[in-house]
Parts: C-alpha cells; sequence; structure tokens
C-alpha cells in the first residue's frame, strides 16, 4: 500500500514533467509515454475505492487508459512501470487532486511533441481526464467551470 | 469586479501567453484549421449570448468561449491572417451554433450538448497537426475547456455526464 503522502508526490511528479513546453521540446516519444502513464497510474491508484453514482466509472476509466499508455509505450519500444498500489484510503479530493495533475501533464506534453499520432493519443486523454476533474469537482460541490483553460500549467 | 470577470481576466492573460508564439510560416492547413476554429467559437459565443437567463451558465460559457475567441485571436495575429468577420446574427453562425442560438427553452440544453460535442470533435482533429508547440499546448487546454462544458451540461439537464469506458477490463 503507498501512502496519501506518496499518491500525491506521485502527482506533483507528473506536473512538474508535464511543465515547460518549449524547453522540453523534442523529448524522445517513449520518455513522454513514460511520463504520461506515470500520471495515469497515480489516478488509478487514487480512484480505487471511490463509490456512489456518478464515481462508479471513474476507475475503469483510468484502467482503459492505462492499457492505452502501455500499449502505446511498448510500441514506442519502451517498458511500463509496475503499478503502484492503491491509496490505503481513498477520497474525492484525493482523486480530484490526481485528475488535475494528470490533466496537467497532458495539455503540457502537446507542446513537447509534434508526433501526430501521439498528439491524436492526447488529445484523447485530455478529454477523458477534463471531464473526470470536471465530475469530481461537482462532487465536492465546487463550480467544474472555473477556468476556461483547465490544465493550464499552475 | 465580480470574481468571474477577475478569474476570466487572469486566464485570459495566461490563454494569449500561451498561443502568442505561433509563427508566420504555419502551413495552409494549420491556418485553415485555426480560423475555422475561430469561427466556431465565435459562433458559440453569439450562441450562448442568445440563450443567456434561459439555459444554466449560458453566461459562463459564452465567456469561455470569448476567451477562447481571444487567444486564437492572437494566433491568426501572429500568423498574418486577419480576423475574419466576426458573427452579428444568427444568419452568420455556423448550423449547429445557430440551431442553439434560436431553439427554444426545452430545446436548448439538447443544442448546446450537441454543439459542444462538435467543438471536441473539431479541437481533438486540429491538435495534431500544430507545428508550434506553444500552439498545440493552447488548443490542449480548450479542448480540455469544452470537454467539460459538455460534461456540465449533460449532468445538468439529467443525462448520464460520463459515457461508458473503451476497453476497460
Amino acid at each position: 500500500m503507498v501512502s496519501r503522502r506518496a499518491l500525491l508526490a506521485g502527482g506533483s511528479a507528473a506536473l512538474l514533467a508535464g511543465c515547460g513546453a518549449k524547453k522540453d521540446a523534442g523529448t524522445d516519444r517513449a520518455d513522454l509515454l513514460a511520463l504520461q502513464l506515470q500520471a495515469a497510474q497515480v489516478s488509478l491508484a487514487a480512484y480505487r475505492g471511490l463509490r456512489g453514482a456518478p464515481l462508479d466509472g471513474l476507475h475503469a476509466r483510468a484502467r482503459a487508459r492505462t492499457r492505452r499508455l502501455e500499449a502505446a509505450l511498448r510500441a514506442a519500444g519502451g517498458q511500463p512501470r509496475p503499478e503502484p498500489d492503491a491509496a490505503r484510503s481513498s477520497s474525492v479530493a484525493l482523486a480530484l487532486s490526481a485528475a488535475s495533475a494528470e490533466l496537467r501533464a497532458h495539455v503540457a506534453a502537446t507542446g513537447r511533441t509534434a508526433d501526430r499520432a501521439v498528439r491524436s493519443l492526447l488529445a484523447e486523454l485530455v478529454i477523458g481526464t477534463a471531464q473526470e476533474e470536471a465530475l469530481l469537482e461537482r462532487a465536492l460541490g465546487r463550480d467544474p467551470l472555473a477556468t476556461p483553460f483547465p490544465g493550464q500549467a499552475v | 469586479m465580480t470574481a468571474l470577470t477577475r478569474r476570466t481576466v487572469c486566464a485570459g492573460a495566461l490563454g494569449a501567453a500561451l498561443a502568442g508564439a505561433a509563427p508566420a510560416s504555419a502551413a495552409p492547413d494549420e491556418r485553415a484549421d485555426i480560423v475555422d476554429l475561430w469561427r466556431r467559437e465565435a459562433s458559440a459565443e453569439l450562441a450562448y449570448r442568445a440563450q443567456r437567463g434561459v439555459l444554466a451558465n449560458a453566461e459562463t460559457l459564452q465567456a469561455h468561449c470569448g476567451m477562447h475567441v481571444s487567444v486564437l485571436s492572437t494566433s491568426l495575429g501572429a500568423m498574418g491572417i486577419d480576423f475574419p468577420p466576426h458573427p452579428r446574427g444568427t444568419a452568420d453562425l455556423d448550423p449547429v451554433a445557430r440551431t442553439l442560438a434560436t431553439a427554444p427553452r426545452a430545446d436548448a440544453a439538447a443544442a448546446a450538448i450537441a454543439m459542444e460535442r462538435r467543438l471536441v470533435a473539431a479541437y481533438h482533429a486540429a491538435l495534431p497537426a500544430p507545428k508550434e508547440l506553444k500552439l498545440a499546448v493552447a488548443l490542449a487546454t480548450i479542448l480540455a475547456s469544452h470537454a467539460q462544458h459538455e460534461l456540465t451540461l449533460r449532468a445538468d439537464h439529467g443525462e448520464r455526464p460520463l459515457p461508458e469506458p473503451q476497453g476497460a477490463g
């Protein structure tokens, strides 16, 4: 089992890895995909244990995302790292933190590659994680339309 | 100044910074993509304006589309492209936005959801093309915004907010 602190640290690492659209341009495709997978794995771990509509489907969505990224990473010559264990105690706030970090990582990654296939994959990941972020914001009673530019680096 | 206005101004400044480095050497198809997205956003802004007081969150959604127009305008300017004529009335809107702008109260939510779905599809299709990396980031964050618009509209109007995952196990 990993701790809440480890999960949040993982989210922060994913965020930091996603920052700096220009300076990281030209990043190796496998490296870029590995970072996206790491961010998605943090969400997967944070979503496990969430119960009740409309949050029931979040874990399955994150699972689908990690599998797509694992396949893309292998196709790019990389080797997926093992998934972290589930959070000892999940919460909607922790899940939102992970989803927001993952969204920022995917948005920033679009500025680190000109590969059309990777950009297309990133577009799908952005759509999914943006929706999940909004759903979790609503679950916490927050405004899901707080910004016109979600996923922007902070 | 309201909280929404302050937030929108700050976000607009950040968004403009994201799109500020679009090159004058953009490929013709890339330019056409941005012009097309600009027209769709400008149409969406006007359509939501027509539904203020009718559709929940119409004012916020209008403001978001207006900020997206600002970012895309910055990109067009950097590419040396004149802004297309701003739509003035429903006759100038693209068909999906026109449907929303003219929808009666009972049909407004469905029309807005359909428009947001089309916007998501348009940004999804456009995102692979830009050679300018900052422009790609700007399109990605606007794509995220429209994905959140669609989810919020669906949830607010009694539809299942998230589609079923594909390939989940």
